[in-house]
């Protein structure tokens, strides 16, 4: 548990009473692990601030401690506020995910495909039109998701001076859940249209097809950072 | 004074805090207290999420320094946050003119 449990002990350091709260907070919050030790070891060094401010007042060591986790509140409620900021900073990282690398996926796979194996003229099957409006729609959304991700970026600074973190946390959750809906359903969309017509079209050389594994894996990938986004969201108002 | 009348002013009284000068999160909190003269109870856990709020909103700057032989994460204002101090502070002049003029006329 990084964050925790990396301090020495005594003046200045974080003592039994404060390691144990801390070992409470951490165990209630959901998220990025590095961002999560970030906050976290604020808070110890808050701690052992008040702790030592307590000690030089000429309180003893325990006294000391047990009035500094007191007056940083009860975890349950401190917890709440910790969860809806690191939720904001994940949510954060998955909304530049979606802004960079899903037109970044579809960038690669295309030149991947021009440089690897030509035109589409060149294909042996024919493409019929309603192939043709999945393709339109799926290469639309490649566009509409970084769109989405970028308004959300800014509505997020935005709305920062405006909203407090719990109703940020839920704005930005349910902007990354639109973001990453619209990007899961027009690639599955497009590789089981493009199964359909043809399945070689999905292995045209081996870049495209490793591009396209790639493009799968980093939909699931954004899937998953949008359910955890969203559970640290449900966890604060639960 | 409670925790739910200080949330709403929460934000302005941090910015004053940092008003040309940088701190560290527990010497904001002493801040804040010495300034209310003790009257501010609010949980001090409280305070580092809205920091890093209004990092994320533009208005601080933060990094981490070493205070008094110990590493810790200080917070500044930005350009934006000395122009949101400003409205914030006209603002709050502005609200007890008006409700001080209306609350004194009965005593």
């Amino acid at each position: 548990m990084a964050g925790v449990h990396d301090g020495h002990r005594g003046s200045s350091g974080g003592g039994i009473l404060i390691d144990e709260y801390l070992v409470d907070l951490d165990r209630r919050l959901h998220g990025c692990g590095r961002f999560k030790a970030d906050l976290l070891a604020e808070a110890r060094d808050g701690l052992r601030d008040a702790a030592d401010a307590y000690r030089a007042g000429g309180w003893s060591d325990e006294d000391a401690e047990r009035r500094a986790v007191a007056e940083f509140g009860p975890a349950p409620v401190v917890a709440r506020e910790y969860q809806a900021e690191l939720g904001m900073l994940s949510g954060v990282r998955t909304l530049w995910k979606l802004v960079l690398g899903v037109p970044a996926m579809q960038i690669a796979w295309d030149y991947a495909r021009i440089l690897t194996y030509g035109e589409w003229t060149q294909l042996p099957t024919s493409t019929p039109d309603w192939y043709r409006v999945v393709a339109h729609a799926s290469h639309g959304a490649v566009f509409v998701v970084p769109v989405i991700g970028l308004l959300a970026l800014l509505g997020t600074r935005w709305l920062s001076r405006r909203l407090d973190a719990v109703r940020l946390a839920r704005f930005c959750g349910i902007l990354i859940a639109l973001a990453v809906g619209i990007n899961v359903a027009s690639v599955g969309l497009l590789i089981g249209a493009t199964g359909v017509v043809d399945v070689s079209r999905l292995f045209l050389s081996v870049p495209c097809a490793v591009l396209m594994v790639a493009w799968v894996l980093l939909s699931i990938r954004l899937v998953v950072l949008a359910r955890r986004s969203w559970g640290g969201y449900a966890t604060i108002v639960a | 004074m409670k925790a739910d009348t200080l949330r709403g002013h929460l934000d302005a009284l941090l910015l004053a805090v940092l008003d040309d000068r940088k701190l560290h999160g527990y010497a904001i909190i002493e801040a804040l207290q010495l300034r209310s003269d003790g009257a501010l109870d609010l949980p001090t856990g409280t305070v580092y999420p809205a920091l890093r709020r209004l990092e994320r909103a533009g208005w601080l700057a933060s990094e981490w320094d070493v205070v008094s032989g110990r590493k810790r994460r200080t917070y500044r204002l930005t350009r934006s946050g000395q122009q949101a101090l400003a409205a914030e502070r006209a603002e709050w002049r502005e609200f007890t003119t008006v409700i001080g003029g209306v609350l004194g006329a009965g005593s």
